[in-house]
């Protein structure tokens, strides 16, 4: 039962990851679309969780941690791209 | 009981998180876009660090999740912010008339350059 549950759950988010996809195709500014890659990112995110909790174990909590630091240097870096500096 | 608490935690983590998705990809315009992933995900991942917490209660993988935790309640909302204000700034449409718009006086104050007419009269925003 908890497993069923958990692998309908890591399907959902992939389902969440495609959507994020679709608006990172289909998003007509730059801006939308760097919104859908972090959004999509969180979701891998708790994708991962839900693998640690399906295989019981606790290694992959540093990939998390590798994946939410990148996401938000990427994020922060590509909105200083856009907007040409850095703050004001 | 330990099972029912972790399937309850990681069912209200999931939905939270694929509406998060679904708000990014079905809201009008990229100023109301912004508020899913902002809010939604990061109590969804909440949602899923306690179900995980429940599953493994040891020293390591508290810590860890704690640790990601704070990492991302605090960055993921800043890191939000800071586009919504860049493409604030570079005159991104809105679906409706943004009358009450305080951060537009500042802006103008400081010379900055801005769209004066951020109408949805001949913009693409979908």
């Amino acid at each position: 039962m908890k497993e069923f549950v958990i692998m309908a759950a890591i399907v959902a988010l992939a389902v969440g990851v495609v959507l994020s996809g679709v608006r990172m195709i289909i998003g007509p500014t730059i801006y939308d679309r760097v919104l859908a890659f972090d959004t999509a990112g969180l979701d891998v995110i708790g994708a991962i969780l839900l693998v640690e909790i399906l295989f019981d174990t606790g290694v992959f909590m540093d990939v998390v941690l590798v994946i939410a630091l990148l996401g938000f240097l990427g994020t922060i870096t590509l909105t200083a791209y856009l907007e040409g500096r850095l703050g004001d | 009981m330990t099972d029912l608490l972790i399937m309850i935690a990681t069912v209200v983590g999931t939905f939270l998180m694929v509406v998060a998705s679904l708000g990014v990809l079905r809201l009008p315009d990229f100023f109301q876009r912004v508020h899913p992933p902002a809010k939604s995900s990061t109590l969804g991942l909440l949602f899923l660090l306690i179900a995980l917490v429940i599953e493994l209660p040891d020293v390591e993988t508290i810590t860890k999740a704690v640790l990601a935790f704070v990492f991302l309640a605090l960055t993921a909302p800043a890191a939000i912010h800071l586009l919504t204000r860049s493409a604030y700034r570079q005159g991104i449409p809105c679906a409706q008339d943004p009358t009450p718009d305080d951060y537009r006086e500042f802006v103008d104050r400081q010379d900055k350059t801005i769209d004066p007419a951020r109408l949805p009269s001949d913009a693409k925003i979908n």
